[in-house]
């Protein structure tokens, strides 16, 4: 089926072939017209003495019909002429807000209530297609091509608004992108638009309504003048004024229960610090029911503080005593004999005892250096933070070379070079020759010292950080190849394989995950804390914006005005070549 | 055109009252006619004897002449002929030129040579050139009474002749007005009216823009006959050139008339029309004043 997009335009434009018709018809009127009896004695005439006047009148006629071709054609193209294939209803994305402020509410949540009209659109509608994109932290396509309510029903179950908070906008632009031209594209949300600006080509639902809400959005331990310090942070938002009780236990025992009563303004956030009675006790603290549940409560978890193992097998004695007066200052290392967490060394052949040993090989050679810079610092390095050699004077041996990747350079001569050693662990290559250099007596060097423990203890297997936000990333460090098993806080448990740097896990629910990975096993706890995401009084009901309207007879249309101009060109191609033949004739 | 036709016919009958169809080179033929032959014929006045021929009819000895001479002798008659006239007329479109009184000339011209043969005791036979040689019913009595008809045939004499040939009689006299204007070699028509003929004239009616046209200019010119529009510029150039295509083309026809024989009669419609003194034909012999 043939269609034209402005058929308007058409017939606007056709007012143009009268005139054309005009312009001929006038140019045929400037001429007298004479009958004769026989044209074949007029021949030499027009062959020699007009002969460009017989190919004119030729030429005009022909031109006519090729301009008056050109027009009609190009009027066609600029009509905007469409075939219609086949039938097509065109696809769907639907853009769902994914931010766990759309569980505010209960059973009357917006995410329950966006879900249904979320069925009903599916069921009414009759698309092409159905994609879903999830609009949480970062826009995941949920599912594959849904083109049946099964389909739907298991896309959707990821839908749960447990994400942080609702990237909308690169949703959006994703929705678009797997739309395409014909897509409808559907938002799905608690809140109303930001601008008009963002409803454009897209159909807006919102389902959230305004409530007052409490929540803890703060929550955090640490350890400080070995002290375990807590703070937390409860906000109101939706009344002039509130009083809510705040309920900390310490420890797992129920009886260990104490509350804060809060009386709260509309907006305020109020902060609680207090000092935990020991950092190996977690603590629980939570509020009243109210609009949004997950933001109510908060598991802290303590730390799993292990000091490093390090073994200083160094011979030099000035130099074993300077690393160990350096570690014991940094109170987080227990020295050791054996089974060590990082071994510091001068002989190579001692720097890789096993995989858990890292090694500090302390190079001893022959000749000396000293340099006073300039020196190159590797900033992507975990060793190099903080650190600063400015004004130093670095003594060395006069060797050149150095295994690894250089962290540490005096010019083009590596200082400090660290490197993989194939089993998993670690070596760090030290040329460093301290009775010809300042190096220990400026800050750089407990920087430097601290920097290698924190690299190594970074890699001690386990979580470094048991509390973390809804919608981070954990990183749990295990040995490669190892099994993790990993226990939600719904229960639900999955087996992952580790790789070199260890196990990412999403944190897509709040609660206490477990981690397991052989004999032994680790806690973190995962919170909503997300003061915008709590902030329940800006949201609203309503529909914004609309998509394009799609016709359920419509065809998918292709557009020929591609094919009409080329025609276009081919005649005035013609059209040229005519007028250029005529002029070498004449 | 046809309105026009009954009043050019009227116009030549007027014409032709005062003439009257002149002899010919060769004596018309047909029995039992009006005229005198000049052959042997079978009319009742007496020409000679002659001795007795096998195969002479029987009926013609003269017994009496017999027993006077004893030797047969047939009684020969004067020979009593029926003059005829074929008159074809050039229907093709070009004789009705738009702003010429071609028409008129041509048509008049072929009332009045009727109107001067009957007046000299021809019967007649007028033939129109259309998609074939077509016989104008009444066309031996009174231009007048004959059916009208027009000059709107797309068709060359030639080509009508071809496809169908006009029932010419031995030995008539035959007059074919036309302006030649057509592409081709004359003789194949010219044969085929000299054929059996005892005359034949051919009377050329042309229009004075035919022989020479003015230099008008730019001009769209549109052949009569087939409608293909040509624009030219008429200038000094131009027409010279066509004056020497057209002289050309009459040197054609001049050269086949005088080879079979066949009296060649060009005329101006133009200068006939004032006052239709039909000079030229009674100088050509074609007809005599009366």
């Amino acid at each position: 089926m043939f269609g034209l997009t402005w058929p308007w335009l058409l017939a606007g434009g056709a007012l143009a072939i009268p005139a054309l018709v005009a312009i001929y018809k006038l140019r045929q009127r400037s001429r007298k017209r004479l009958d004769v009896s026989a044209m074949f004695l007029w021949e030499h005439v027009q062959q020699i003495q007009s002969s460009g006047q017989k190919v004119q009148q030729l030429r005009t006629s022909r031109l006519f019909w090729i301009e008056l071709a050109v027009l009609c054609l190009l009027l066609l193209a600029a009509s905007g002429p469409t075939l219609l294939l086949k039938r097509d209803r065109g696809p769907l994305v639907v853009v769902l807000d994914d931010s766990f402020s759309m569980r505010a509410g209960g059973r009357d949540s917006a995410l329950s209530r966006a879900r249904a009209f979320v069925d009903k659109t599916l069921h009414e509608g009759d698309y092409s297609f159905v994609r879903f994109v999830g609009a949480g932290a970062v826009p995941q396509v949920w599912g594959g091509l849904v083109d049946n309510p099964q389909q739907a029903k298991v896309a959707l179950r990821h839908w749960r608004g447990l994400a942080p908070f609702a990237a909308l906008k690169p949703a959006i632009a994703l929705a678009h992108k797997l739309g395409g031209v014909r897509g409808r594209v559907l938002v799905m949300t608690d809140q109303p638009p930001p601008r008009e600006k963002s409803v454009i080509g897209v159909r807006w639902h919102g389902f959230g309504v305004s409530r007052p809400n409490t929540a803890i959005v703060y929550a955090s331990r640490v350890r400080l003048d070995q002290k375990d310090w807590c703070l937390l942070e409860v906000m109101h938002t939706g009344t002039p004024r509130i009083t809510v009780i705040l309920t900390l236990q310490i420890g797992e025992q129920a009886t260990s229960r104490q509350t804060r009563t809060l009386t709260l303004r509309d907006g305020e956030r109020r902060r609680i610090r207090f000092v935990l009675p020991s950092p190996a006790v977690s603590l629980r603290a939570w509020l009243g029911d109210d609009a949004l549940a997950i933001d109510n409560h908060v598991h802290l978890l303590p730390r799993a503080f292990r000091p490093l193992r390090v073994q200083v097998a160094l011979r030099h004695a000035k130099r074993r005593a300077l690393v160990e007066q350096t570690l014991r200052a940094t109170k987080r290392v227990v020295l050791v004999k054996k089974r060590a967490d990082l071994l510091w060394t001068e002989r190579p052949s001692l720097v890789a005892p096993s995989p858990q040993t890292w090694g500090v090989h302390w190079l001893q050679e022959k000749g000396e250096a000293a340099y006073t810079g300039p020196f190159v610092l590797n900033r992507t390095h975990a060793l190099t933070h903080g650190l600063s050699l400015r004004g130093v004077i670095w003594g060395a041996g006069g060797g050149k070379a150095l295994p690894g990747l250089p962290i540490v350079t005096a010019g083009n001569i590596p200082l400090v070079t660290a490197r993989n050693r194939g089993d998993g662990g670690r070596a760090i290559s030290l040329r460093w020759r301290p009775s010809l250099s300042t190096f220990a007596h400026t800050p750089g060097w407990p920087v430097f010292v601290w920097n290698i423990l924190e690299w190594r203890a970074r890699h001690l297997p386990g979580i470094r950080e048991p509390n973390v936000s809804l919608g981070s990333t954990l990183k749990v460090a295990v040995e490669a190849g190892r099994q993790v098993r990993v226990v939600s806080p719904s229960g639900k448990a999955s087996v992952v394989s580790a790789l070199v740097n260890g196990v990412r896990l999403p944190a897509r629910e709040v609660g206490v995950y477990t981690v397991e990975s052989g004999a032994e096993k680790w806690s973190f706890s995962v919170h909503a804390l997300q003061a915008e995401e709590s902030t329940l009084t800006s949201l609203k009901t309503g529909s914004w914006g609309r998509t394009r309207q799609i016709d359920e007879k419509q065809r998918a249309p292709t557009h020929l005005g591609w094919l009409v101009l080329v025609l276009v060109l081919g005649l005035l191609t013609f059209h040229a070549y005519d007028v250029a033949s005529q002029k070498e004739v004449s | 055109m046809d309105e026009h036709v009954k009043e050019y016919l009227r116009e030549g009958e007027a014409v032709g009252a005062r003439y009257v169809l002149g002899p010919v080179r060769r004596a018309p033929s047909g029995l039992n006619g009006v005229q005198l032959g000049r052959a042997v014929g079978s009319s009742m006045e007496f020409r000679e004897y002659r001795e007795y021929q096998p195969g002479d009819d029987l009926r013609r000895l003269d017994w009496g002449a017999y027993a006077r001479s004893d030797q047969l002798m047939v009684r020969l008659y004067q020979q009593e002929v029926q003059p005829h006239l074929d008159l074809v007329l050039d229907s093709s479109r070009s004789m009705g030129l738009a702003g010429t009184d071609k028409a008129r000339v041509a048509v008049g011209l072929a009332s009045a040579l009727a109107t001067a043969a009957q007046r000299a005791g021809y019967s007649r036979a007028i033939w129109l050139t259309e998609e074939g040689c077509t016989q104008i019913p009444n066309g031996n009595q009174l231009p007048t009474l004959w059916k009208s008809f027009g000059l709107g045939s797309s068709v060359t004499p030639l080509d009508s002749f071809v496809r169908q040939p006009p029932r010419l009689r031995l030995r008539s006299v035959r007059v074919f007005v036309s302006d030649l204007l057509w592409k081709g070699d004359p003789m194949p028509l010219l044969s085929r009216l000299s054929a059996g003929a005892a005359s034949v004239v051919v009377l050329q009616v042309q229009a004075s823009r035919d022989v020479s046209p003015g230099e008008e200019g730019h001009c769209q010119l549109r052949d009569s006959e087939t409608g293909e529009v040509r624009a030219v510029r008429l200038d000094a150039r131009s027409v010279q050139l066509y004056r020497e295509a057209y002289q050309r083309h009459m040197a054609i026809w001049h050269q086949a008339t005088q080879k079979m024989g066949v009296t060649f009669v060009p005329l101006v419609a133009e200068q006939i029309v004032p006052d239709w003194r039909l000079e030229a034909l009674v100088a050509s012999g074609v007809v005599q004043l009366q």
